[in-house]
């Protein structure tokens, strides 16, 4: 049998996808259809498994946690996300006038959290934010302003994670902004510069609305972060020798992730952890296509 | 020149298969979690083990307690678990029964040396149709650690520490120290470590079974536990607290030489003569109820145990290797290298055993310990710590918060044990 020169090719595709096929296959397919499978089943590691059809997603939705855990998510999504975009982004324009010095500094200085070791840097905030001694408390106090029990309260404790993650992003979020700018043509500016436009001007109907695909990308990106955030929200709560709970004091952290570490890992409760874990897939997908959806905004110039 | 390659061909392999033979021929894969002073110890016991046992490797891997449990769980769920492992006492009752255990060979221990050698809590446990699943390890009962140096600040005598629980409210609040808005600054108690506080009292107060495993439900929503949690709420809550969740959140108050008491397994010795020399500390027994017999302390006896897991392949050696880590010898290196406490009868009365006072007092603890009642761990942790949030930090009455906690681990041990 004789191929056509375009069925070689797409053999030769077929051909060349199948090690990666192979290993999508091993580690993304396989432990997605074996969780899926797991949430059918009532699974308590040290007993045997009960199949219980979808009876795991019914509880689920019974269950107070998982709207809580829900509620908090969304809330660190709704705080964190537009926090870094607009520090971020400010960051980035002024890392991007041309007549600035010591640009590759600054962009270091603001790059460093992100390489830091997130665990590390969660110990060192957690000190920071010690409500006794804690420097953040010695400035407020300082100020006359109130100094709050921050980890210690179920009110601020959540505040005090978000500023971490804020602080954590800050600088993948400048480095994509800033990548943007770059890209848009200077003749555009110059132009709107000639026909009278103020920088205010320049800002909101050239740069925005050019800088809009990255800032998509960006939003898109953070908005996954944010819904899948665990480290800091873990080890600000419960890390290291301090006997804590993962989500605590009284679960005004529990956001998701910890919630479906906590069923399967700490209660053993595999199934439900697994169910709960398919909401969460479900959470991401449909915020991102929503997401897509309202700030996408097709341009041309 | 074609002859040589083939001789030297034939020597590489030979000495290859000479290496494999000469190599070891059995490796038990030991996991337990780590502490400064325990892995030392076991790490010279396992070089002992395999001078005695040629051929044998320990392959043993200290894990961080944090992902201990998490680490261990998965790879028994995924059948690539360890040969020999420790688990808490609160998982004995569901891991016997659950078939992931192995159960102690009649050529090691049989039943009868087991319940004639070790003490009667540490292995009830890991019994289940007769037969036992774990031998004990890391036995602890709870003794309370005093920073002389700040007792005696405060015009207290460190030989004179609280007996009654009376007087542990009283001389905590005299070492406590506010700044002028009030603040703590520095605590009576330091009560981070909250299952030592929490389980302490209420299986100092309650006189029958904190967990009544037969009825399925526990104890201490009644009025013998909510005198424990009374207790709580008057060292953490009101303008008298001793400790607070804002003061050093998540810090090491004790060793911090911020806070005058601290509730803490015997074992915690060694870590402070390795981590904080500078600190001058006694060990004493802890307070009893008021109206109890101060001779006899209640204390709250703990302890791990090492379990052969049931798909090794190794089961002889892995309950060979766990007999030697319960035996005498090793128990005696147990004791006064990691500060354990023994599990083997004999050994409770040892004089040899306790070289100084804080060691004869956490010996003599062994006298005055029942042992913990909890059917899991992390879980009836979660349920107890949140009462103790809900009290300190949400402001809800003992009441309210004990009821709801009470039914929330009864409803936990009705699912565990239908």
């Amino acid at each position: 049998m004789r191929l056509s020169s375009s069925q070689r090719e797409t053999l030769w595709a077929y051909i060349f996808l199948i090690p990666t096929l192979v290993l999508f296959g091993f580690i993304v397919l396989y432990p997605f259809i074996y969780a899926f499978y797991l949430s059918l089943l009532e699974w308590g590691i040290f007993g045997n498994s009960t199949y219980t059809g979808l009876r795991n997603y019914a509880d689920m939705l019974k269950d107070n946690l998982f709207w809580k855990s829900i509620g908090i998510t969304l809330h660190w999504t709704a705080g964190v996300v537009p926090g870094i975009i607009a520090i971020s982004l400010l960051i980035a324009l002024a890392l991007n006038i041309p007549t600035l010095k010591l640009k590759g500094t600054f962009r270091t200085i603001y790059f460093i959290p992100v390489v830091t070791n997130m665990v590390a840097a969660s110990f060192v905030w957690r000190w920071l934010f010690e409500p006794t001694f804690g420097v953040v408390n010695y400035f407020l106090g300082l100020l006359g302003l109130p100094e709050p029990g921050w980890l210690a309260s179920t009110k601020w404790a959540l505040p005090a994670m978000m500023v971490v993650g804020i602080w954590k992003q800050i600088g993948f979020a400048m480095v994509i902004f800033l990548a943007g700018l770059q890209t848009i043509p200077k003749e555009i500016k110059e132009a709107a510069r000639i026909d009278g436009a103020s920088r205010w001007q320049e800002f909101c109907r050239i740069v925005l609305p050019l800088l809009n695909p990255t800032i998509v990308f960006v939003a898109v990106m953070l908005v996954i972060n944010a819904l899948r955030v665990f480290t800091i929200p873990y080890v600000m709560s419960a890390g290291g020798f301090t006997y804590g709970v993962p989500g605590g004091p009284l679960n005004s952290t529990r956001v998701f992730v910890i919630h479906i570490y906590d069923l399967g890992f700490r209660q053993f409760n595999i199934g439900y952890a697994s169910a709960n874990a398919f909401a969460l897939l479900l959470l991401i997908m449909s915020v991102t296509i929503i997401q897509m959806k309202l700030i996408e905004r097709p341009f041309e110039y | 020149m074609r002859k040589g390659s083939l001789v030297l061909t034939w020597v590489i392999l030979m000495s290859l298969c000479l290496v494999g033979a000469a190599s070891p021929q059995v490796v038990i894969r030991h996991w337990q979690h780590h502490h400064e002073s325990r892995t030392p110890v076991l790490e010279s016991v396992a070089k002992e083990f395999e001078k005695r046992n040629p051929g044998v490797t320990i392959e043993f891997e200290p894990i961080p307690y944090d992902a201990y449990f998490d680490k261990l769980l998965t790879a028994l769920a995924s059948k690539t678990g360890p040969d020999v492992f420790q688990v808490p006492m609160g998982f004995g009752i569901e891991m016997s029964r659950s078939g992931l255990l192995a159960p102690v060979p009649e050529s090691v221990f049989t039943t009868k040396e087991i319940e004639a050698s070790f003490l009667p809590w540490t292995v009830s446990q890991f019994k289940y149709n007769g037969k036992y699943y774990g031998l004990p390890t890391d036995v602890q009962t709870l003794v309370m650690f005093v920073n002389d140096t700040l007792l005696k600040e405060a015009g207290l005598d460190p030989n004179k520490p609280p007996r009654t629980w009376s007087e542990l409210i009283e001389q905590s609040r005299i070492v406590t120290k506010r700044d002028k808005s009030g603040k703590i600054i520095q605590g009576g108690l330091d009560t981070r470590y909250k299952w030592a506080v929490i389980n302490l009292f209420l299986h100092q107060s309650i006189n029958g079974p904190v967990v009544d495993v037969a009825k399925k439900r526990v104890t201490y929503g009644e009025r013998e536990g909510l005198e424990a949690w009374n207790l709580i709420a008057q060292l953490m809550t009101g303008p008298e607290a001793v400790d607070s969740p804002t003061f050093l959140t998540g810090q090491m108050k004790f060793e911090q030489e911020r806070a005058a008491f601290y509730i803490n397994h015997p074992v915690t010795r060694g870590r402070l003569e390795l981590n904080h020399p500078d600190i001058k500390w006694s060990v004493h027994h802890v307070p009893a109820p008021d109206g109890h017999d101060l001779s006899k302390p209640t204390t709250v006896g703990h302890h791990w145990a090492y379990v052969a897991n049931a798909k090794t392949q190794n089961q002889k050696l892995a309950w060979q290797w766990i007999q030697f880590l319960a035996s005498e010898e090793v128990q005696r290196k147990w004791v006064l290298e990691s500060r354990d406490l023994p599990s083997l009868i004999r050994l409770v009365n040892d004089p040899e055993l306790t070289p100084d006072l804080e060691a004869k007092i956490a010996m003599d603890s062994l006298q005055f310990a029942r042992p913990f009642e909890g059917v899991g761990r992390n879980d009836v942790d979660e349920i107890r710590n949140e009462i103790w949030d809900n009290i300190v930090i949400g402001g809800m009455s003992v009441e309210k918060a004990v009821s709801a906690g009470a039914m929330a681990e009864t409803n936990l041990i009705q699912r565990k044990l239908r």
